[in-house]
């Protein structure tokens, strides 16, 4: 396994064990505090184990980017970017002219649904076709 | 571009897995390298010349 994995794993199963600690040493304190802290260590700590544990699967001893791979990131995020900032500005206009109306949390969750979209369809189409022209 | 790293490889016996292992890229690398879909750094192809005992003149084809 990787070092970066075996840190992942490690920083994971740490976080794991103080959110049991926490629930065992505070079991008997009914506090929301404790509760909210040990779901979000618990939460961090599989997280983590996910994270290095599926990444080993994946890649094993390969590495996980080259430089083919790093110019196809870079532009996806490029694309990314550029979309997110041309659909900010489409919906500040339309609630500009009184066209369409969007709370902060839809006009938030669209954002980032797009960013996130257009990023992963950018990258399987430019990992498809090999180089970035 | 063309290149004759498949044919290079086939004589030295290595798989596109052994050849990105000793270059240090993905095989998928290799892959569209051998296609002639990617256009390598300079230092990639330097490596791979290397690794395949040629000179990167030798190794890539240039087309006008």
């Amino acid at each position: 396994m990787k070092k970066e994995y075996k840190y992942y794993t490690g920083i994971g199963a740490a976080a794991f064990l103080v959110a049991i600690t926490l629930q065992i040493f505070w079991s008997g304190i009914d506090t929301i505090w404790v509760s909210r802290i040990t779901s979000f260590l618990t939460t961090v700590g599989i997280a983590f184990i996910a994270l290095g544990v599926g990444r080993h699967m994946i890649y094993k001893e390969k590495p996980e980017e080259d430089e083919r791979t790093k110019k196809i990131s870079a532009l996806t995020l490029s694309y990314s970017w550029i979309v997110t900032l041309v659909l900010v500005g489409v919906l500040l206009l339309l609630d500009k002219w009184d066209i369409f109306k969007m709370t902060v949390m839809q006009a938030l969750g669209l954002t980032m649904f797009v960013m996130i979209v257009v990023a992963i369809v950018a990258e399987l189409y430019l990992k498809r076709k090999g180089d970035i022209e | 571009m063309k290149n004759r790293i498949k044919e290079l490889r086939a004589r030295y016996n290595l798989t596109q897995e052994d050849l990105a292992k000793k270059v240090g890229v993905r095989r998928e690398t290799i892959v569209f390298l051998e296609k002639g879909k990617y256009n390598p750094s300079l230092k990639l192809a330097h490596d791979v010349a290397k690794v395949l005992k040629t000179t990167v003149n030798e190794l890539f084809i240039f087309e006008d």
